[in-house]
Formats: C-alpha cells, structure tokens, sequence
C-alpha cells in the first residue's frame, strides 16, 4: 500500500480547514491515485517524481502479452524492487542450422527481448540442439546491449545427430540498461566442422530490480 | 527493406509492448481537458458539496456552515487546480519520455512468440541496423517458409501430420547435410514442394514432390559438407 498520513479524528462541530483538507484528503487521495493502483506505461513511470520510500507501481511493460510488473520504491538506493508479475518471455520454435565457431544470429535473429526498464534482471535461457556429426557442442549464449556474446553466458549441449533434441539452458542474472535489446546468439563448439541445429529457443528476462534510469 | 505491415500481410502478429507516443499524447490530452476552467470549476464545486454535505450530516449549525462556504470552496478549488496541474505536468514529462525511447513491438506467428523489437517512433521505422535486420530475417522467404510448414504440419489433419513431422526431419538431415531445402506446402496441408538448394552455391539440386522421394534424396544425395 502507498504511504499515506493517517488521518486524525475530528469531533462534531469541528470545521474541515483547507490545511487539514490538503494534508489528509488531497495528499492522501493523491498518494492512492498516483502511486498504488494505477497501471503506468513505462514512460508514465519513468515521469514519476516526488517519491517516498515505500511508493508502489504497477508498470506495464508488454501491453500486446498482458505483462505488468509490481514495484516498490527503496529511497535510500533510488531502486525500485520487484515485487511480482510475469516474465517477459520470446520463443523460436523453427529448427535453423549454422557451422559458425563463432557467435552468430540464425537466420530467424533471435530470440530477443528489448529491457523496458534498466535494473539487474534474470534471464533463463533455453534451446534444443542438434548436430550434423558426432561430437557437436552447440551453444546458445544471451547477448545483451553492445557487449560481445561470450561462452561464459551461454548454455551448452552435446549431440550426435541433427534431429537430436538436447536440452541446453541457463539462468543468467545481468545488469541491463534501459532499451538494452537481449538476444540469444549461436556456436559450433564441437571442434569437428559439425554444423549445429537449434529449436525451441527461448529467452525470459524478470527483474531483481529496476531504475528510472 | 521489410516493414511491420509486410510482416502484418504475412499473417503474423505485430502488437505494441511498450514506448508508444500516441498512447501518451492521448492521456495529456485527457488531463488538459480535466484542467480546462470550466472543469475545474466543476469538479470544485462538486467537492465543495460534498465537504458541505458531510459537516451538515455532522451537525454543524447552518450558519457556521454558511460563514465557512466561501474558505470550503475556496480550499476545493486550489486543491482540485493543484490536482489537475500535476496531472498535466506529470504526462507532459511522459510524452517528453516517450518521444526519446524507441517504440517496442512484439512480433508472434508461425512458430515465433514474443519477439520484441524496437523501431522508431513512427512505429514504421527500425531503430537501427540490428532491428531492420531482424525484420527483414522474420520476412525473409526461406526462413518463413520452414516457420510456415510448421505451423500449418500442426493443424494438418490427422493422416497428414506424421508425413509432415517425418517430412520435416527429412528436411533437416539435408540441411545439415549442406542443402538448403525450400519448401511449400499447400494450405491444407496436402501438398509439398521441396526445392534442394546447395546451400553454399545456391544452385538448384533436385526438387521433389513425394515423401518417398524425400526419403531418397535424404539418403543418396551427398554431404556437402565433408562430413
């Protein structure tokens, strides 16, 4: 709930000041309004000023998938924690294939998501790999932003045959900047000139915390 | 260059995640109109009212309730003028926001769920390289074609859909094996076409109209790859 100044009780015959309006009716109402039940959009949110430790928000961050995240402000770290909602979650389910040793976009880039909010995220990804040959090592590695995709972000599996569906995931947690766009991107690892195969591709990014940064 | 309505026309799903101008532009446009005088001065009045009604619910006497009319209304109006400003200001600050941040679809269709991408604010235009790339990657004709046969080997009938999955697998140990096969299928899932590329040379191998003529290819067309 919002933080908001108790309200004192008054006694018949006593008169409503505007001071005493202002400070337990129109604060109060204010608070509720602006800062505990409205679902903000991510710029609406982003504008929000004058707040207290304490404030909630809900912000809808994926209007199309109906995905809305609760927030309650920490003052003295200028965070916002999150408190509930679903992830942002983008799948590829198409099988694509690639030979590249180093990390690249199939040719469905993706998938990827763009972070509505900056703040430290978990991210889980996930793939089914397969391989042209014996011992593939098909790797799926989440890129996020500018920074260069690396094994030390990626999940692995180990396959012999291109309809093989092995299991490579990963729960990553990352700090992010706002409009950073994560994406997952691909590699050969097996050594063997393998060309790799990857479906059902899956990326889901929920936040620690966020920022109006 | 592929836009969001040539993906649109393809069947997929493009929907608005976040950072839309408009959407904002309507909400200032409905606060100015609660902060215009004429509203303000109704909505006072309303609370004016109401303030009045409830000390007179209390017993306050009429004429203590007739000497304090003016300070209530008064008090109600700066109060529901204070209101209404900071409304106005606060999405004045929300369209400054959004006219900065990149508007973020979200593309679904065909095997794909949730994509986000960010375009331009005129919701036509990519924000850069990477997203005109992606859209032109998810518009692409081969890539959409292995999505399609997907989506429509799914909702075949039942007799079909095997032939399609073994199809597709078929398809695949081509492709590993450094054939690129372009496939059609016919919308109710009855028909397939598979135009064998060599993936590399893009030379047209073979094109078969069968699954037993898949098989065959699958099996006595050699690896490309050296493998």
């Amino acid at each position: 709930m919002p933080q908001a100044t108790p309200v004192p009780t008054k006694s018949s015959g006593e008169l409503l000041t505007s001071a005493l309006w202002n400070t337990y009716v129109r604060d109060n109402l204010n608070k509720l309004l602006d800062r505990g039940h409205r679902v903000l959009t991510v710029a609406q949110f982003l504008a929000l000023t004058g707040l207290e430790d304490g404030d909630e928000a809900y912000v809808e961050v994926d209007a199309a998938n109906e995905v809305q995240w609760h927030v309650r402000y920490k003052s003295s770290s200028a965070r916002w924690r999150f408190l509930g909602g679903p992830s942002l979650a983008a799948n590829v389910a198409t099988a694509e294939t690639s030979a590249s040793t180093t990390y690249v976009d199939l040719a469905t880039v993706g998938p990827s998501i763009t972070a509505p909010l900056a703040g430290v995220m978990d991210a889980e990804i996930s793939a089914q790999v397969g391989a042209s040959a014996t011992g593939g090592n098909e790797l799926a590695a989440l890129k996020v932003g500018a920074a260069a995709t690396a094994d030390a972000d990626a999940g692995g599996g180990y396959a012999t045959a291109a309809t093989q569906r092995n299991s490579a995931g990963r729960d990553l947690r990352k700090t992010v900047a706002r409009n950073d766009v994560l994406k997952l991107q691909y590699r050969e690892n097996g050594g063997g000139g393998q060309t790799g195969t990857w479906r059902e591709r899956g990326l889901r990014i929920r936040p620690v915390y966020v920022t109006q940064a | 260059m592929s836009t969001l309505n040539d993906l649109r026309a393809l069947g997929y799903d493009v929907g608005l995640a976040y950072g839309d101008v408009d959407v904002e532009r309507e909400a200032l446009a409905d606060a100015l109109s609660r902060a215009t005088p004429q509203a303000v001065a109704a909505d006072a009045e309303t609370v004016t009212r109401a303030a009045i009604a409830e000390l007179r619910s209390r017993g306050v006497r009429q004429e203590a309730l007739i000497a304090k009319a003016a300070e209530i209304a008064a008090a109600a109006l700066e109060m529901t003028q204070a209101a209404r400003d900071d409304e106005v200001a606060f999405h004045e600050r929300a369209v400054a926001i959004a006219e900065q941040i990149p508007t973020v679809v979200t593309v679904s269709g065909y095997g794909l769920a949730g994509l986000q991408i960010p375009v331009g604010n005129d919701a036509a235009t990519p924000a850069d390289p990477e997203a005109q790339a992606a859209i032109d990657a998810i518009a692409a004709d081969r890539p959409h074609r292995w999505r399609r046969f997907d989506w429509l080997a799914a909702r075949a009938p039942q007799a079909r859909r095997a032939a399609l999955l073994e199809a597709r697998e078929l398809l695949l140990e081509l492709r590993g094996k450094g054939y690129d096969p372009a496939v059609d299928v016919q919308d109710d899932g009855t028909g397939l076409e598979a135009r064998i590329h060599n993936a590399e040379t893009d030379e047209r191998v073979q094109t078969v109209t069968t699954l037993a003529q898949l098989r065959a290819a699958a099996r006595d067309l050699p690896d490309l790859t050296g493998g």
